[in-house]
């Protein structure tokens, strides 16, 4: 995972996260979806070969928000999922041996 | 989220997932099969081999064979600090010496020598070459963690996957108890109780509906759930099957994190 700033504005996001794939990125894209403000999330791989997806983000300017603080809230928002998850299986698992 | 653990057994593992979504699923999925690290052998000296397998298709079969992995002993060799030189923190050498006497003789994984008592073939029953009489096979293997990114012969799993939950329905008035549906399931998902149509064991639907074209009244409807699923991870040996799991959540978590890092300094 290295993230690289392709264009920066305040209501349009351009990163390419280089090593990553269709996993991170499509929960990326849909995680930012949820959030209304967000006028267009998507992601492009440009060969199927090439491991640089760039994800934009685009905010609707009514909204006032900035792109890269939905996009904060969105990552912070997989994290707390994840965290989430892992604390679950864990607990399912321990569940598990005991019965 | 509620995660139930259906089955589990030797190296797989069923569980269910409720409310997550396919994104997730998949991100999860694709991160087991690519991220979470195993050991292989990626490196072969041979020294002597008279047996009629060229040298390259054997290392070939070596690395293929899953080998037990201790992820607490090992570095990835890119994270490590010899810089991916080779050294006793993530690389492990194993050794194979057979010679056939006047027999036919097979030689199988099990007859590799670790350095490492923790890493071994997670099975002793692979068949690697047949040696004819008098044949010999003198071989030094490095092992090392790898990604399934970089190969495949370093995946973890040999199975992950998920499905939608699925949710069979019978309309008990439009049943005529015809037993179509029992007949033809797969699966046998419907049975005969007590004169009207039961369901049992409907996590085992695979949703292919045979069902509901063989039921004339149209009693039958399959749906699923779409924020539920059901997971199958199969290891290949090397990791216990929940590890795995743990493991792609905590790589999954890491790579957030980082793009997290890099985000709040813009």
């Amino acid at each position: 995972m290295k993230p690289r700033v392709i264009e920066q504005e305040r209501y349009e996001l351009k990163i390419e996260f280089q090593e990553e794939d269709h996993g991170f990125c499509n929960l990326l894209r849909k995680t930012l979806l949820e959030e209304p403000a967000v006028e267009f999330a998507g992601y492009n791989i440009d060969h199927p070969l090439l491991a640089s997806p760039i994800v934009t983000v685009r905010t609707k300017k009514s909204s006032k928000r900035q792109a890269k603080v939905v996009l904060r809230e969105a990552l912070e928002k997989m994290l707390a999922r994840t965290e989430e998850f892992r604390k679950d299986v864990n607990q399912a698992v321990s569940d598990y041996s005991v019965d | 989220m509620d995660i139930m653990i259906i089955h589990r057994q030797d190296d797989v593992i069923h569980f269910l997932v409720e409310g997550i979504d396919v994104a997730f699923a998949n991100a999860l999925r694709r991160t087991m099969l690519t991220r979470v690290p195993a050991m292989a052998i990626d490196e072969v000296l041979v020294l002597e081999n008279t047996s009629v397998m060229y040298d390259e298709i054997l290392a070939h079969r070596l690395g293929l064979i899953p080998l037990i992995t201790d992820l607490e002993s090992y570095n990835l060799p890119q994270d490590c600090d010899c810089e991916g030189k080779g050294c006793s923190l993530c690389q492990c050498t194993l050794t194979l010496e057979k010679e056939s006497g006047s027999e036919d003789v097979v030689v199988y994984s099990g007859d590799l020598v670790s350095q490492d008592p923790k890493v071994n073939p997670s099975t002793g029953e692979i068949p690697l070459v047949k040696l004819a009489p008098n044949q010999r096979l003198i071989i030094e293997a490095y092992a090392r963690l790898g990604t399934g990114l970089e190969n495949a012969k370093f995946q973890p799993v040999s199975t992950v996957a998920y499905k939608y939950v699925p949710i069979v329905e019978v309309d008990k008035d439009k049943c005529t108890k015809c037993e179509a549906c029992v007949e033809v399931c797969p699966k046998k998902i419907f049975v005969i109780d007590k004169d009207t149509l039961a369901t049992q064991n409907t996590l085992d639907c695979t949703m292919c509906e045979l069902c509901v074209q063989e039921c004339e009244p149209g009693a039958i409807t399959i749906g699923s759930k779409n924020d539920a699923f059901l997971f199958k991870v199969e290891s290949s040996g090397a990791l216990a099957p929940e590890a795995i799991v743990e493991n792609a959540a905590d790589t999954l978590k890491k790579r957030i994190r980082v793009s997290l890092d890099f985000v709040g300094k813009l």
